[in-house]
């Protein structure tokens, strides 16, 4: 049974996956060697960022190296009003951030640069998962044993990534509020867990369980006679 | 399975070939190997209708049931 045609969609995004997943190997590779390079050669204007994951070295901006990190901030200070609708005071909630900063070679840079690393290898495993579920369906086979296992490792990895990276945050927001001071404003620690990214991975678990069923059923069709 | 496929007694009863049966009751071959070699789940009646008017058999000649082939794991859903 053969579900697609050649210049179907799915054809279409087999090829944009192998495209994105070039991109994010090519981007892992260069930046898992300059990091490794950075760390006995003299590369300047090296600059991390940790979430979204990013890199890049641009010497002539910056002579130090830079980080930046997730923050959140507290205004202690300032009044927020609206009279026009008789409200006298109202508060500002849930300030995020970036902050970015000089860095040197030391503990945080080398942490920093595992969970940039960390992140990209997880984006890697993720598209060439669903690059092998969309062979599957292009071969006509798209309830094969193994794509209900995928998904289901898919939703796992989701959920448990979501964790992993409002412990990331909650951490670097504690780097922030323990080491650097501001006028008017402070640093604080909040994890950011977004329950709609586990409400997501919770979704796709359903939709492996339904996998299973279907390759039961396709299982017995294919050995009624 | 506690279900077993006597397709092979009959076809050397009968001298056909898995082949020549299949071109027959337009089945393929290698579902009617998947009956024969009993890997089958589960027989549609227009495949046992096809059988049984070719081989000239009923159904009792083609189905046997052996308890003790019984797994136990298997249900009807």
């Amino acid at each position: 049974m053969n579900v697609t045609r050649p210049q179907s969609p799915v054809s279409f995004l087999i090829i944009l996956l192998h495209v994105v997943r070039a991109a994010v190997a090519i981007v892992l590779v260069v930046a898992a060697a300059v990091v490794v390079l950075a760390w006995f050669a003299d590369i300047r204007g090296l600059e991390l960022t940790v979430l979204p994951p990013s890199f890049g070295v641009s010497p002539e901006a910056h002579n130090n190296w830079t980080l930046t990190i997730p923050v959140s901030v507290a205004i202690d200070e300032g009044r927020i009003a609206a009279p026009s609708i008789g409200i006298e005071r109202a508060d500002l909630h849930d300030l995020r951030g970036s902050l970015r900063f000089p860095l040197q070679r030391g503990r945080v840079f080398i942490l920093n640069s595992l969970v940039l690393i960390l992140v990209m290898g997880v984006g890697l495993w993720l598209i060439t998962e669903l690059q092998r579920i969309l062979r599957t369906v292009r071969d006509g086979k798209p309830f094969a044993p193994s794509n209900a296992t995928r998904v289901r490792r898919i939703a796992w990895v989701l959920i448990a990534g979501e964790f992993v990276r409002a412990a990331i945050v909650y951490l670097e927001n504690s780097y922030a509020a323990s080491h650097f001071t501001a006028e008017g404003f402070r640093f604080t620690a909040s994890p950011d867990l977004s329950v709609g990214a586990i409400v997501e991975g919770l979704i796709i678990l359903v939709i492996a369980e339904v996998f299973r069923a279907g390759t039961r059923l396709d299982e017995d069709q294919s050995l009624t006679v | 399975m506690a279900i077993r496929v006597k397709l092979d007694h009959v076809l050397l009863d009968r001298r056909l070939t898995l082949t020549e049966l299949a071109d027959r009751i337009g089945i393929t071959i290698a579902n009617l190997s998947v009956l024969k070699t009993n890997k089958a789940r589960a027989i549609r009646f227009s495949t046992l209708d096809a059988l049984c008017r070719e081989l000239k058999c009923q159904p009792s000649d083609l189905l046997e049931w052996s308890p003790e082939e019984t797994d136990g794991g298997s249900s009807v859903s």
